[in-house]
């Protein structure tokens, strides 16, 4: 089980800074199932203490998970 | 009886497990119930997998338990459990748990308003009312977060007494938000959407977890202002206890296991799901309303039972049989249809109906269907309905497999009305017909087309009509001598 799972189309929306390796705000669940927001850097390769994480396909079709990302949270975001 | 009681009862009967074992909330206990549903699903099709009590959860502390699928029964006969919670005989026949189950609903008992309760053993409010206090399960692999799945919703309509009750499964987002995934047209969500809502207001909620005779009368569909408190009352004969709320005026179960005060938040939407949905496919997300958390009561050692929803024969399965069939079979009665028995497909009751019927003259079927797709239940979950002859036992398979096998003529008794089901969740509806709900509904006329069997043959064949009374006493004795089982 891997520690963080975020959503594809959070992903999707935030590409073009992810993928400039800027810091994003997003909406992660955690280990507990708990959904959270955080400051987070995500990318394709692993990140120094960082974590895997699984995506969580949300589309009408219905959902599927892969681990092809990672994830390094720098802080809780409050809402 | 409360839930206690009713696992009481279900122990004596050899149909409750206790696992001392610690097990994860996170679907570890899913998995060990789900398994439990397949095996005993085809070892034991009238009585079903047992319910499994999990006394000890990884991570919660002593006595914060889990009672997975309270309901299931066998997948021949779902109502058998609502049938022990009620005192009847276990191995009622469909018809009978009909006759009884109409017979209460018509005789409503109103509850009793008592001061205190078990429910009020531990009383948390604002910031430690935490719903990750509580071990609710994750259930299938992919679902969007963890969820209660066999709970009371109660709103209150906001100008008048009306108190509503329904089950809707809840989406457990953070400590202090949870997601209700109200779908437009049913009764609670209206009432939120149309007398909260676009008034600017934000509704007040309590999500019970509590016993039998309220989850069945939730499930129940009555007209809107009726009370299902009142319903509840009527199944057990006697009237639901309920005390006064912490932080609204809907009054909850005084004997509740677990109770989260909350209020649905107007212009909220958070995205709900994906969850195992009881079509038996996982679905992506929607956008729900939010209700954040005020409060949160519950006994001293809180049991929170689940169903592994899309997966058979669970505790989801039974209520469309035991509870939409209630209300089907009152609503056609008292718009004068000669119904005999309303009922749902037994291996899969959220999408296939099928009634019983006396058939007074030709092209009634028609009007029958016409009348069953009218009801605010049937169209949100029913895509097929099969119409069959006033003897046939709607919740038989096989009599009723064999009914369409042999009675269905392929074109002229295979009919569709176009209309847009409010619920798109079955897998053969395309994501462009999920988006627009819209769709069809299919019934068939199963039932005995008039023919005069001499003139226009075909004679149907049985053992029965097709040997002599003379034959028929010759064989009888001979099969008592040879054909004993044993």
């Amino acid at each position: 089980m891997v520690k963080y799972i975020v959503r594809s189309n959070e992903l999707e929306e935030k590409e073009e800074l992810i993928e400039e390796g800027e810091p994003v705000v997003i909406e992660v669940m955690d280990e507990n199932m708990m959904w959270k927001k955080v400051k987070a850097r995500l990318s394709k390769e692993p990140l120094e203490g960082g974590h895997e994480v699984s995506i969580l396909m949300d589309d009408a079709s219905g959902i599927q998970e892969k681990t092809s990302w990672y994830m390094k949270i720098l802080e809780e975001v409050n809402e | 009886m409360d839930l206690r009681e009713f696992m009481e009862k279900l122990k004596e009967l050899g149909e409750l497990k206790e696992i001392d074992k610690e097990v994860h909330w996170r679907l570890e206990a899913a998995a060990i119930s789900t398994l439990a549903l397949r095996s005993y699903g085809v070892s034991d099709p009238d009585r079903g997998a047992p319910a499994i009590h999990f006394r000890k959860i990884k991570g919660y502390p002593d006595g914060y338990t889990l009672l997975a699928e309270p309901y299931a029964g066998g997948w021949k006969k779902p109502w058998r459990r609502f049938a022990i919670a009620f005192g009847l005989d276990p191995n009622i026949p469909f018809r009978e748990f009909l006759g009884w189950a109409l017979n209460r609903l018509q005789s409503p008992v109103k509850p009793l308003i008592v001061a205190g309760g078990e429910v009020k053993e531990e009383i948390r409010m604002g910031e430690e009312a935490n719903l990750f206090d509580y071990p609710w399960p994750y259930l299938h692999q992919g679902d969007g977060g963890r969820y209660a799945t066999l709970d009371i919703i109660a709103v209150k309509h906001p100008t008048t007494d009306w108190i509503n009750w329904s089950n809707y499964r809840v989406q457990m987002y953070d400590s202090h938000r949870c997601i209700l995934n109200f779908t437009p047209g049913q009764q609670t969500a209206d009432i939120f959407y149309r007398e909260y809502e676009a008034k600017g207001l934000n509704m007040p909620v309590n999500i019970s977890i509590a016993e039998p005779s309220l989850n069945a009368a939730a499930a129940f569909a009555p007209p809107p202002f009726v009370n299902e408190a009142d319903l509840a009352g009527g199944l057990r004969g006697a009237p639901v206890e309920l005390t006064k709320a912490e932080t609204n005026e809907i009054p909850v179960p005084a004997d509740a296991e677990h109770v989260i005060e909350a209020e649905v938040l107007k212009d909220v939407r958070l995205p709900e799901g994906p969850f195992g949905e009881f079509i038996g496919y996982i679905h992506g997300t929607h956008m729900r309303p939010v209700a954040r958390v005020l409060a949160i009561t519950h006994r001293s050692d809180p049991i929170i039972p689940y169903t592994v929803e899309g997966v058979k024969p669970n505790s989801s399965q039974p209520f469309p049989v035991a509870w939409f069939s209630p209300a089907l079979m009152a609503g056609m009665l008292m718009r004068g249809y000669p119904v005999t028995a309303a009922g749902f497909h037994p291996v899969f009751t959220w999408s296939n109906a099928v009634v019983a019927t006396k058939v007074p003259y030709p092209g009634y079927p028609r009007d029958v269907a016409d009348a069953y797709f009218a009801f605010p239940v049937v169209p949100g979950h029913i895509d097929t309905l099969t119409i069959v002859d006033e003897d046939v036992d709607p919740t038989d398979i096989e009599t009723v497999l064999e009914e369409l096998a042999l009675k269905v003529h392929p074109k002229r008794d295979v009919h569709r009305l176009p209309m847009g089901p409010r619920v798109t969740l079955n897998v053969y509806y395309t994501p462009e017909e999920r988006k627009r709900r819209v769709g069809t509904k299919t019934w068939f006329d199963a039932t005995s087309k008039r023919w005069d069997e001499k003139e226009m043959g075909p004679r149907r064949l049985n053992y029965e009509k097709i040997y002599s009374e003379e034959i028929k006493s010759k064989v009888d004795a001979l099969a008592d001598e040879y054909l004993k089982e044993g």
